[in-house]
């Protein structure tokens, strides 16, 4: 009698386990477009596109297929760290604006992760049978959910946390500093992008990031990711800083050889800073952040040494040398 | 005035002459009627005339200048040529059309001058049609149109004037009275007209000279009450006529 | 009343660009207006070196001025080519010109960063007609339809170079090659005022100087050659002409649709087909929409509409009102 109710409760627990390791190995969330996308964990053959400094940060490279082609063509980072360890080497399939769906298909992927450039793309893929998940992270905290999401999906969990702190620590480091700024002594910055009239508005990680810094995005109002402005626009709003983004043609002394700008307080003062030219989609936005304080509030910073403070997080988010990655920047 | 001796032409990619050795002349304020029927090589000759095909054997000479190697401005002073009526893209004025053309007398770079605008002015008088000066060209019946085209011709001062079927989009009254008109300005101004008619009537009343044309060959050229035969139309239509005197001008009527 | 009318549109490009430089995002009071444009003309009214001076002489007169000569060369070029192609509803674009100018803007900004946008703009868009052109040539003499297929041909070619460079490139480029080809006055200088009229001497004003000559052109190949017009040489020159005028203006500010196709349009609706007066109240009709439509994109918010936007959104539909009021008459009949 006794026995009976053993072996219920065994068979009951049994059960239990099993259908929660059942659950447990499947995954379901509703990406950036809003589809909904079960996914067996942990993937095994994942597809990269855009998210690809995440490989090296969560040390993916066991359940990785394939990299969009741009990840060695134009990312220093992840170009620096294949030239070094080439036997981390990943097939490519094409571009991130354009995947090439049977060079796809051939690597059998489990899973593909593309941003929603081009949403046809996804719709695309799925047809073919292929799970894709799209991301396009308008926000520090979405960057951190992509993050985690890579986490759960590639069952490192663990890793995902371990960036995300390393990232919260640099951003600790500047909010301390920064706190200390009474609110009429802020500073308010802009973010060019492709063209000069081109600003940063309130949507997307850059203005989170300038937020962060202890800046003021007078474009931030503007419920865009960017757009357009006149010149007038940006005299009115007379930015202490300006900063250029990373990839643009142009950089400060455009802007202080261009007579138009010249009544524009950071034109003025000299101070407009062209930032790294790194993706703002990677635990390397951290850095970046910290780049752009240190251009609001110099004297907040005096003892901080930029180029130590990244390459200690280079070497421990993606196991290698800030100054190691320099020598690729130019391409 | 105008000579055509021995013009040979056919099609680029064809074997067989359209026009098979054609020789005439129009003498200077004539009227000169090409009469034949359709297929004949009427509008090829026509053409040739102008200026418009230029791959001819033979020679046609204005008032002793040969005109096949001539710029097209040069070629403009001496042929005006009057298309058949038709719709253009725009509405001009009547005036605008007919001062059109002066086009040979102005530069490239250049706009009418105060001359041209009174040429113009001059040719719509002598056409009669000065009070259709404003009114846009697509607003005008089909006679109208014609008699534009005509003063535009005038406005070119060009002493020999072609027409191409003047007559085949109008009624019975413009026809006449564009017959009519055209027959007072070769005569009043001495305008050499050399023009295709297929209605061998007309060209019997109007012309000073009328040439026969068939499968590209000359089959007459004379005075129309010498050329426009019982047998000459047999040959040349296939139709049985009859021919008439009336107050001495011949008709010819199909015999039914 | 058609002559009050041909004057409205003639001295409608002062008119307003004047009203122009009173707007702006940086206020500046219209009092205040008035005595920078006297001081910098009159030299009267000393105002020392203030932000305001900078808006209005560095930033909106010349924006304003850009706007006019665009639109006076955009609008040119297309009643020239509606002219030759004897159509009303032809754009400066048919021949290739636009397509011409995004290769040259993506091709730069994709792999020739040193070189400079407006040149490599210009340079293809040159390079497309003449390619279109040359293309219409093998047919022998050329008449309008192969050379508007050649257009087509030119345009599909340069669009598919436009895509492969898009596909090459990274991805952050991507964005500088949009944000070129959607047009824009905002970075509008005075050397950009220079260039401009550079396209204006040798493009607008030889199209000003031959505009009667369309006339003839218009009424058909064989006719204009019967009256003495020299339609091979004269309707390249034409081309020539307007394709500079189209591709110095394209350079310069990106793609700008819809002026060049209905500007001329409505001028000949309301003051008549003869190019005589037409296409000079083409240029100030042109220059006048231009302005009216840049000002608009960068007043309306706080951030610059693209200029090409307020062109389509405004004209379509004043083109619909007049079409519908004017019935037959519209179509130019």
């Amino acid at each position: 009698m006794v026995y009976r109710t053993y072996i219920k409760v065994l068979a009951l627990f049994l059960i239990l386990i099993w259908v929660g390791a059942l659950h447990a190995s499947t995954f379901t969330l509703t990406d950036k477009l809003g589809r909904t996308v079960t996914v067996n964990v942990p993937v095994k053959r994942a597809v990269i596109v855009i998210s690809y400094e995440l490989i090296p940060a969560m040390n993916l490279w066991n359940q990785v297929a394939g990299v969009s082609r741009w990840a060695e063509e134009h990312n220093d980072l992840y170009k620096a760290i294949v030239r070094e360890n080439p036997s981390l080497r990943k097939p490519n399939f094409g571009a991130g604006s354009d995947v090439n769906v049977e060079a796809v298909l051939k690597l059998n992927p489990d899973l593909v992760i593309t941003w929603t450039y081009n949403p046809d793309t996804i719709r695309f893929l799925e047809q073919k049978g292929i799970k894709v998940i799209g991301i396009y992270p308008d926000s520090l905290t979405e960057l951190y959910d992509v993050m985690r999401m890579h986490g759960k999906l590639f069952g490192k969990e663990n890793k995902a946390e371990e960036v995300i702190a390393e990232m919260e620590k640099i951003f600790n480091l500047i909010k301390e500093r920064v706190s200390k700024i009474p609110p009429e002594k802020r500073k308010k910055a802009i973010h060019l992008l492709g063209k000069p009239t081109t600003v940063s508005c309130g949507v997307g990680v850059t203005n989170d990031i300038i937020n962060i810094a202890g800046g003021i995005n007078p474009a931030g109002s503007i419920n865009s990711r960017n757009t357009d402005v006149s010149i007038e626009k940006i005299i009115q709003w007379n930015p202490d800083v300006i900063f250029i983004w990373g990839s643009a043609r142009y950089n400060e002394s455009w802007l202080y050889g261009n007579s138009q700008w010249r009544y524009i307080k950071a034109v003025r003062e000299k101070r407009v800073y062209k930032l790294p030219r790194w993706s703002t989609w990677s635990p390397r936005l951290a850095p970046i952040a910290l780049y752009m304080a240190m251009k609001l509030y110099p004297e907040q910073f005096q003892d901080v040494n930029f180029e130590k403070v990244a390459d200690r997080f280079y070497q421990k988010v993606f196991g290698i040398s800030y100054y190691k990655v320099r020598q690729y920047e130019g391409y | 005035m105008l000579d055509v001796k021995g013009v040979y032409f056919k099609h680029k990619n064809q074997t067989t002459d359209v026009l098979k050795g054609i020789s005439f002349n129009a003498e200077k304020g004539g009227l000169t009627t090409i009469l034949g029927p359709n297929g004949s090589g009427k509008t090829t000759l026509f053409k040739c005339i102008s200026g418009l095909w230029k791959y001819y054997k033979g020679e046609i000479k204005v008032d002793g200048i040969i005109i096949d190697k001539l710029s097209f401005k040069k070629r403009a002073r001496l042929f005006s040529v009057v298309p058949q009526e038709h719709e253009p893209p725009f509405p001009y004025s009547v005036f605008d059309v007919v001062l059109m053309g002066r086009a040979s007398y102005i530069g490239v770079f250049s706009s009418p001058s105060k001359k041209d605008y009174e040429k113009a002015e001059t040719a719509l008088k002598t056409v009669g049609i000065e009070h259709l000066k404003n009114i846009p060209y697509t607003k005008i019946s089909g006679g109208e149109r014609q008699l534009t085209l005509i003063a535009r011709a005038i406005a070119q001062e060009a002493p020999v004037m072609l027409l191409d079927e003047p007559t085949s989009h109008l009624d019975f009254r413009n026809q006449i009275n564009i017959l009519k008109k055209i027959k007072e300005i070769a005569n009043m101004r001495g305008i050499t007209v050399v023009m295709t008619l297929h209605d061998p009537n007309l060209a019997g009343l109007f012309s000073d000279k009328v040439v026969v044309i068939n499968s590209g060959s000359k089959v007459a050229e004379g005075l129309p009450k010498d050329i426009i035969t019982e047998e000459l139309i047999k040959r040349v239509y296939d139709i049985e006529i009859k021919k008439a005197d009336i107050d001495g001008k011949s008709i010819i009527y199909p015999v039914l | 009343m058609k002559g009050i009318k041909a004057l409205i549109i003639l001295i409608s490009p002062i008119i307003v660009g004047w009203l122009a430089l009173f707007f702006g995002a940086y206020g500046v009071t219209p009092f205040m207006v008035l005595k920078i444009l006297l001081n910098e003309t009159l030299h009267i009214f000393e105002i020392g070196d203030i932000p305001e001076k900078v808006i209005i002489i560095d930033i909106r007169l010349p924006r304003v001025i850009l706007a006019g000569l665009v639109g006076a060369c955009l609008s040119g070029a297309g009643v020239t080519l509606q002219g030759i192609f004897r159509n009303p509803l032809v754009d400066p674009f048919i021949l290739g010109i636009s397509a011409g100018a995004a290769f040259g803007c993506a091709i730069t900004i994709g792999f020739l960063s040193s070189l400079p946008i407006q040149f490599m703009a210009f340079i293809f868009a040159v390079s497309a007609v003449v390619i279109a052109y040359t293309v219409a040539r093998t047919q022998g003499e050329i008449s309008r339809l192969p050379l508007i297929l050649s257009g087509v041909i030119v345009s599909a070619f340069f669009t598919a170079l436009v895509s492969i460079v898009k596909f090459l490139v990274d991805p952050h480029k991507l964005q500088s090659i949009v944000y070129w080809l959607m047009g824009s006055f905002s970075l509008a200088d005075w050397k950009a005022v220079k260039v401009c009229f550079v396209g204006v001497i040798f493009g607008v004003l030889p199209i000003f100087l031959m505009r009667w000559r369309l006339n003839v052109m218009s009424m058909g190949e064989e006719e204009a050659k019967a009256l003495g017009v020299n339609v091979s040489r004269d309707r390249l020159l034409f081309i020539v002409f307007s394709t500079l005028a189209v591709a110095v203006a394209t350079s310069l500010c990106g793609i700008i649709g819809w002026v060049g196709l209905m500007v001329p349009h409505l001028v000949r609706m309301l003051t008549g087909p003869d190019h005589k007066t037409l296409v000079p109240l083409s240029f100030t009709a042109g220059a006048s929409f231009m302005i009216a439509a840049d000002t608009v994109s960068r007043t309306l918010t706080t951030f610059d509409i693209p200029v090409g936007i307020i062109t389509a959104l405004t004209g379509a539909p004043f083109f619909i009102y007049l079409m519908k009021r004017g019935g037959k008459e519209a179509w130019g009949k």
